[in-house]
């Protein structure tokens, strides 16, 4: 052991001497390195030392990203994308690298319609080359990148996929749930899904989804997910979920919708031990919702919107009967004025309806508001008989 | 393993240079490999840290403790006491000033990372160094990696053209 220290000493001494230290890295430690750096900017570090001349080449990533290949320097008029450049430069980069070393990384970003098609090419080439994460920022809607056969092949390796700007559609969702055994990550943001959808996926333990538009419903199915969010994202049917037996934390943030849907989101969430659901008023968008809902056997934490306080708090009432094990609860209310949701006239009792079930030991109880929030105090007096008994509550600002 | 009062597990962790340190359990953890030989029940007594020096081995448990998830008695809420946007721009700003060493001791570091595998320490030393060469010609960054340039004019023409739609 006392070598290695003095080793180390020795090469301290020898860097102040101008010898090389980062050469002398073992190669998985430069490629981690050269990660960091612009995909053009990785091969040309070919012209460093000959200890460098073939490294990019067996690196373990591929990033063609768009804002690489924008020439004009910093004069914002000035600036435009290349698309030539970045189109040879991809064609080159996947067809010069080492294809029999496995990708881990893949991440394609592309900015302009008519390289799509190549974009897709490249996309299959990376999944050939065994990509462990798949990366596409592709385009809006018009000249847009789908995720289908024309751009994926089936895959043992690809385990996580993160799409950003991409269209899914039916045969997107049958590759997704049947053609990639060990997808255990995937992420969709900003995408465009049409018509409705099932994902049920086996092997998929976290979806994330955020700003995407569902031109129909969806159905989320998939038996071992660990983790599901779904935030600020538009759906033109309803949201349904089924059997999420695995299912430890769900987070849903439903966006202003056009029209008030019957959406089923809390069929399929029985087994979760966090639970944060925020919706828009008006009132029904989740009562259907709350008709047939689980009882919550695990869940601890709970996060709420003002949405529950709807219909004097009939469903804050309703989903804290429905979780014995409940610990910490949060309510989120907006900063500006709820007016829709109309006072609640009468004072319910809750403790009095007790046929419905008791109600949890709550420890904890936060309620965030703006100042002066008129229903704060309406609140807290429906949750004081709730929570006294054992816990306590506190009032905090945005 | 010696339990401290509050009932926290403690780890002892061993410098080839003989420097011992007492460590959480939960800190230890950050570092992927201590992980696994904690799981693996191979750590009962002190572990011994192979090739990092005491000096490196105590920064690298200063980073550990600063990054170690603060969940504690409040469990599962504790998310909603702090906002994480918050928290993460401290620890963005903490960083910052972590990292600023020399560059021997940031290649330790580096190698000190990947070998106890803690990824946010090995993505804050890499992107440091790349951070000090992007944007530097090719003699600039020759010269701060202190590489020779051991390519005869001819070769290094050879390359250039070889990898020429990486030079446009």
């Amino acid at each position: 052991m006392s070598t290695v220290a003095s080793s180390s000493k020795r090469s301290r001494g020898q860097a102040a001497h101008g010898v090389d230290r980062l050469s002398s890295l073992p190669d998985p430690l430069l490629h981690l390195v050269m990660s960091f750096l612009p995909m053009p900017e990785v091969v040309r570090t070919s012209l460093l030392s000959p200890r460098w001349r073939y490294l990019w080449a067996s690196a373990p990533f591929i990033h063609l990203d768009y804002k690489d290949f924008v020439n004009g320097g910093d004069d914002l008029k000035k600036r435009k994308f290349d698309q030539n450049r970045l189109q040879k430069f991809g064609d080159q980069l996947l067809l010069l690298r080492d294809g029999t070393l496995p990708l881990d990384e893949a991440r394609i970003f592309i900015r302009s319609g008519p390289i799509a098609e190549k974009c897709c090419t490249w996309i299959r080439h990376a999944i050939r080359h065994k990509a462990r994460l798949l990366h596409v920022y592709g385009l809006p809607i018009g000249e847009e990148i789908f995720f289908d056969n024309r751009s994926m092949i089936p895959s043992q390796h690809l385990k996580r996929i993160r799409l950003q700007m991409v269209t899914l559609d039916s045969i997107s969702f049958r590759m997704l749930n049947f053609d990639f055994p060990a997808l255990e990550h995937l992420e969709l943001q900003d995408c465009n899904v049409w018509p409705m959808q099932k994902i049920s996926s086996r092997s998929l333990k976290t979806i994330q989804i955020s700003r995407c538009d569902f031109e129909e419903g969806h159905e989320i199915c998939a038996p071992n997910l660990n983790h599901l969010s779904i935030l600020d994202s538009s759906f033109g049917g309803i949201l349904v979920t089924r059997d999420l037996h695995s299912l430890v934390a769900v987070s849903i943030c439903l966006g202003n919708q056009d029209e008030i849907l019957d959406h089923r989101v809390f069929d399929g969430l029985s087994q979760v031990t966090t639970l944060k659901l925020h919706a828009p008023l008006p009132e029904p968008t989740l009562e259907r919702s709350l008709q047939t809902c689980p009882v919550f056997s695990n869940l601890t934490s709970l996060v709420l919107g003002e949405w529950c306080m709807a219909s004097d708090f009939a469903p804050l009432l309703l989903i804290l009967r429905r979780s014995p094990k409940l610990k910490y609860l949060t309510l989120k209310l907006r900063t500006e004025q709820h007016g829709e949701c109309k006072a609640a006239g009468r004072n319910p009792s809750p403790r009095e309806e007790s046929s419905l079930g008791g109600y949890p030991s709550i420890k904890r109880t936060v309620i965030y508001c703006g100042r002066d929030d008129p229903w704060v105090s309406s609140l807290v007096k429906v949750l004081l008989p709730i929570v006294i008994p054992c816990g306590e509550i506190s009032i905090k600002g945005h | 393993m010696a339990t401290r009062e509050a009932g926290k597990k403690m780890i002892m962790l061993k410098s080839p240079d003989g420097m011992e340190f007492e460590v959480e359990e939960a800190v230890a953890m950050e570092s992927q490999t201590i992980r696994k030989m904690i799981e693996d029940d191979c750590a009962d007594t002190a572990i011994l840290i192979p090739n990092i020096n005491s000096k490196i081995l105590s920064r690298v448990i200063e980073y550990c403790n600063k990054h170690v998830p603060t969940t504690g008695a409040t469990g599962a809420a504790a998310s909603d006491t702090v906002a994480p946007a918050a928290l993460a721009e401290d620890l963005k700003i903490w960083d910052a000033e972590f990292i600023k060493v020399n560059r021997a001791t940031r290649f330790d570091l580096i190698q000190a990372a990947s070998y106890l595998n803690i990824k946010g320490l090995l993505d804050l030393t890499s992107q440091t160094t790349i951070d000090t060469i992007s944007d530097n010609s090719l003699e600039e960054i020759r010269s701060f990696l202190s590489t020779k340039n051991d390519y005869l004019p001819e070769e290094e023409q050879t390359i250039r053209r070889e990898n020429q739609w990486a030079f446009q």
